[in-house]
């Protein structure tokens, strides 16, 4: 059986690292790295030709920030899977990233395997979160009134996500199905996104017109 | 899988190595000085067929003698060969009346060539009887008669001697036989019209059960032997007759001195070691102070040997029926020879005495060839493997027939494992040596139990990948070195930094906090995870053969992780914006999420809600806490076999509390165990008296909890 080849693109400007996990990528059965770019510009030129399935995303990257680039390709591909890679855990751009709309984010240092199973995730539509994202999504609706407001079992999927609770443990929690905490899940994501992505494409028009 | 491969592999290896003993050469190019019928005929007597209507015939020209040469694909080398002589063509009568054998080491041989004479040492026959009248050549007798009226095909099974030659062709010489003195009639067959279709020639190379060479060979006695009370004389042949119950020995009257037995071997061999037979009945005593002597050439009695030694000299002597091993090292001089003289040195009469005499030659196995994972591999006085090699397989030529049990040979890898494998099969196979500079071994086993004591011997040279380098790995972990001492000397400058920035401004000290993280978060941060990833990658190429996967590379990677994971903390730390509660409380959750996922625990969290902003921290207080934090949690999976865990961190009037519980097994808690319970206890103790906090464990056999506290000044 052959499985559905996952089209990859990896934005990254440390042209050693990247050509790394290419060659691993490439190595697995089901991910193919079609394209790489090291200038963020060029990517976004690009990868709307590319048409990859997910796109790795760098997040420091010359002359522009890997959370703008992704904002920037959400807006021309919507069907995108954008994870962001960064070097060291700063829960301040992760979330930035999240808020943009990626749909996770890595640490270089994790394993390849790890990797690949990042890719694979975002590529069947799920969008993972972890406690640790939880908590900083409960702290971000506390802190900015304006955004719409979570409903009460959205509320309490994210606390229970903050409290270190599985999925499977939530469900039964809460007598839902499992998919259901997802659903809830991609729900939260969207209302965050929907919030910061109008600012982030203001961000990018303005940009263009200049 | 593997496994199943390997052992699929030694039973092909097993039939292989059967097969490969009765394997016929490559017979090509027939001549014959006569033949009749077409070419393609003709050419079926070597087609490897042994039954069919043509074949090498002379009809017409059967009243002279006629040959046949054949040439071999490849020279042969052996000490015996098989050849059978086919009469398939379904005219059973038309067999060779009487024929001789020869072979020849010209480059073509041709039957102007120079043949000698082989010598066939047995031979039988399905119908017909043969008679030797050479030592090359036989007659077979004419069937007058059958009972039930079918004469079986005839087919002639000879196994012939080629001492010490490179024959490259062989000859059979079909002589006629009268057939009518008064018709004046000769022919090359007994029947009408006298001539023969021999369908099929074949040469193989012959394996002996048992590598005594000295069996059948003859012997002779400088006098005659014993004379038996019927008035027969005992037989010198008993002593190489492989009847141990047949002996031999002078008569009394024979003088001891100059009386000797010899044995020819037929040619002049390197000897591992004699074996002699001690009578099992009675007398045994007599196999003593028995002198052995080694000649390459047939000699006076008085001659000087090449060899030689005396058995049991101090009058001692073998079991019954024992066999007394003689090495190289039981005499002097060069222990190889073609004439095997027994004398005895005993006073005693009638000796020497002894019941057998077994002589194995000097036997090295040779190695045909070696393939590396299927491809093939050159080898002169070392074998290179190159990189990425997983399975050598070697095939060997051991001139013995390989026993029903027991080993044929034994090999070993001097330098990885110095244990022996033996081994039936004449095809090995084996996982590619880990370290390069290891010696390949291999030993021959003689049939009577004996390990022949030469070695082949064959050094390994195996090539690596380059990530595999041992040099690249030191480089690689003393980089790793550099950079741990790196982010000391730069935490040490953040020190100094911080001394004086105490005298400055506040902020000064805050930017070159942000710098030396930005500076060690892009270019150290950036380089450790490339390493790691690099690591991953040549573990990864690696891994499709798992278990050889190898152990240092993997440690490294999982090194660098931790390098990578200790600078992240580091860089966290010199964060200014970090100096809060708040910030660290996030932190040690994340941590803890981080620290049990893929482990069998299950961790829970307190809130954050309680937690107000703003409770600043100096670096020492965070530090503290985060690293007792993590020693706590790192206790958890270490000691206490729980299934879950909880972290609350909590705020109330001006005091933080952080409690880590576990529903675990717990361990007792008196305070002089807790004290001594581990080194990790004492820390977490220190650490956070060093910063006026406190630390509390309670501790049974439903778990553990420990208490962090800390006041604000």
């Amino acid at each position: 059986m052959s499985l559905p080849v996952i089209r990859v693109s990896i934005v990254e400007d440390d042209e050693a690292y990247c050509s790394i996990l290419r060659q691993h990528l490439d190595q697995t059965e089901d991910i193919r790295c079609i394209s790489c770019y090291h200038d963020p510009q060029q990517a976004i030129n690009n990868l709307p030709t590319d048409q990859p399935d997910v796109v790795l995303m760098d997040l420091n990257l010359p002359g522009k920030s890997g959370i703008e680039c992704i904002a920037e390709l959400l807006i021309r591909m919507t069907a995108l899977q954008a994870i962001m890679l960064t070097v060291f855990e700063q829960d301040e751009q992760v979330f930035a990233a999240l808020e943009a709309g990626a749909c996770g984010y890595l640490v270089k240092r994790n394993s390849l395997s790890r990797i690949a199973d990042a890719i694979r995730e975002a590529h069947e539509g799920g969008s993972p979160m972890s406690a640790n994202i939880a908590r900083m999504v409960v702290a971000s609706f506390r802190r900015d009134p304006s955004q719409q407001p979570l409903s009460p079992q959205e509320s309490e999927v994210l606390a229970r996500l903050a409290h270190g609770d599985t999925y499977a443990a939530i469900a039964a929690e809460m007598n839902i199905a499992v998919h259901t905490v997802r659903n809830y899940i991609r729900r939260i994501y969207t209302k965050l996104h929907v919030h910061s992505r109008t600012e982030a494409v203001a961000k990018f028009m303005s940009q263009k017109h200049h | 899988m593997t496994m199943m491969r390997t052992v699929l592999f030694l039973l092909a290896g097993a039939w292989l190595g059967r097969a490969a003993a009765t394997e016929p050469l490559t017979l090509i190019r027939p001549q014959a000085s006569f033949f009749s019928g077409s070419d393609a005929s003709f050419a079926r007597v070597v087609d490897g067929i042994a039954a069919g209507p043509e074949g090498w015939s002379v009809t017409g020209k059967q009243e002279e003698a006629q040959s046949l040469v054949v040439t071999c694909a490849r020279p042969v080398e052996a000490a015996e060969l098989d050849i059978s002589l086919f009469f398939l063509a379904g005219r059973p009568f038309n067999y060779l009346a009487e024929f001789h054998l020869a072979f020849t080491t010209d480059e073509t041989p041709s039957l102007q060539s120079t043949w000698r004479p082989l010598e066939i040492l047995r031979f039988s026959s399905e119908a017909a009887t043969l008679q030797r009248i050479g030592s090359s050549a036989l007659r077979a007798s004419k069937i007058f008669y059958n009972v039930n009226g079918s004469v079986p095909d005839e087919i002639y099974r000879l196994t012939a001697a080629l001492p010490g030659k490179k024959a490259t062709g062989f000859r059979v010489t079909a002589q006629p036989v009268v057939i009518s003195a008064e018709k004046n009639l000769q022919g090359l067959s007994y029947y009408a019209p006298y001539d023969f279709t021999m369908t099929e020639f074949r040469v193989a190379i012959h394996r002996r059960d048992t590598t005594n060479i000295a069996l059948h060979c003859p012997v002779r006695s400088s006098h005659p032997l014993y004379r038996n009370a019927d008035g027969t004389f005992m037989r010198p042949e008993a002593l190489t007759d492989g009847l141990p119950a047949t002996i031999a020995h002078p008569g009394r009257l024979t003088p001891a001195q100059e009386f000797f037995f010899e044995i020819d071997l037929r040619q002049i061999v390197d000897i591992d070691h004699i074996g002699l037979r001690n009578r099992g009945d009675e007398q045994f005593h007599r196999l003593s102070r028995l002198k052995v002597a080694l000649h390459q050439a047939q000699a006076k009695a008085d001659a000087r040997a090449d060899w030689q030694g005396i058995v049991r000299a101090d009058g001692s002597h073998p079991a019954a029926g024992a066999l007394e091993i003689v090495r190289f090292h039981h005499g002097i001089g060069t222990f190889r020879g073609r004439y095997l003289r027994l004398s005895s040195e005993a006073v005693e009469d009638y000796t020497p005495q002894l019941a057998e005499v077994e002589v194995y030659p000097k036997t090295t196995p040779q190695v045909i060839s070696i393939k590396g994972d299927g491809k093939k591999l050159d080898h002169q006085s070392t074998l290179e493997i190159p990189p990425g090699i997983r399975r050598i397989e070697m095939q060997w030529e051991i001139p013995q027939k390989a026993p029903t049990d027991g080993a044929l040979f034994r090999w070993r890898i001097r330098g990885q494992s110095d244990e022996w494998v033996n081994s039936r099969s004449r095809v090995i196979e084996f996982p590619c040596p880990d370290v390069t500079g290891a010696v390949f071994e291999a030993q021959v086993l003689h049939s009577d139990g004996q390990w022949d004591q030469s070695l082949f011997q064959l050094p390994l040279i195996v090539r690596v990948h380059w990530w595999k380098n041992l040099w690249l790995r030191i480089a690689m972990m003393t980089i790793a070195f550099l950079i741990a001492i790196g982010v000391g000397m730069l935490w040490s400058r953040y020190r100094t930094a911080r001394q004086v920035a105490a005298l400055k401004a506040e902020a000064a000290l805050a930017n070159e906090r942000a710098r030396i993280a930005r500076d060690m978060h892009d270019d150290v941060g950036g380089k450790l995870a490339r390493l790691a990833m690099l690591g991953d990658l040549a573990l990864h190429q690696d891994a499709i053969s798992a278990h050889s996967s190898f152990q240092p590379l993997s440690t490294m990677t999982d090194g660098i992780r931790e390098v990578a994971t200790e600078l992240e903390q580091v860089i966290w730390s010199l964060k200014p914006n970090h100096d809060c509660l708040h910030s660290l409380a996030r932190r040690i959750y994340h941590y803890a999420e981080e620290f049990f996922s893929g482990t069998p625990i299950h961790c829970s969290f307190g809130s954050m809600q309680q937690i107000p902003d703003g409770i600043s921290l100096t670096p020492e207080t965070r530090n503290a806490l985060f690293r007792s934090s993590k020693e706590a949690l790192a206790n958890i999976i270490k000691h206490s076999l729980a299934s879950k865990a909880h972290i609350d961190i909590a705020w109330s009037d001006g005091q933080c509390l952080i409690s880590i519980m576990d529903n675990g097994q717990g361990f007792v808690v008196d305070e002089a165990s807790v004290s001594s319970y581990k080194n990790g206890l004492t820390n977490m103790r220190q650490r956070m008296g060093s910063v006026g906090g406190s630390f509390h464990i309670d501790s049974n056999s439903r778990g553990t909890t420990v208490r962090l506290g800390w006041a604000q000044p």
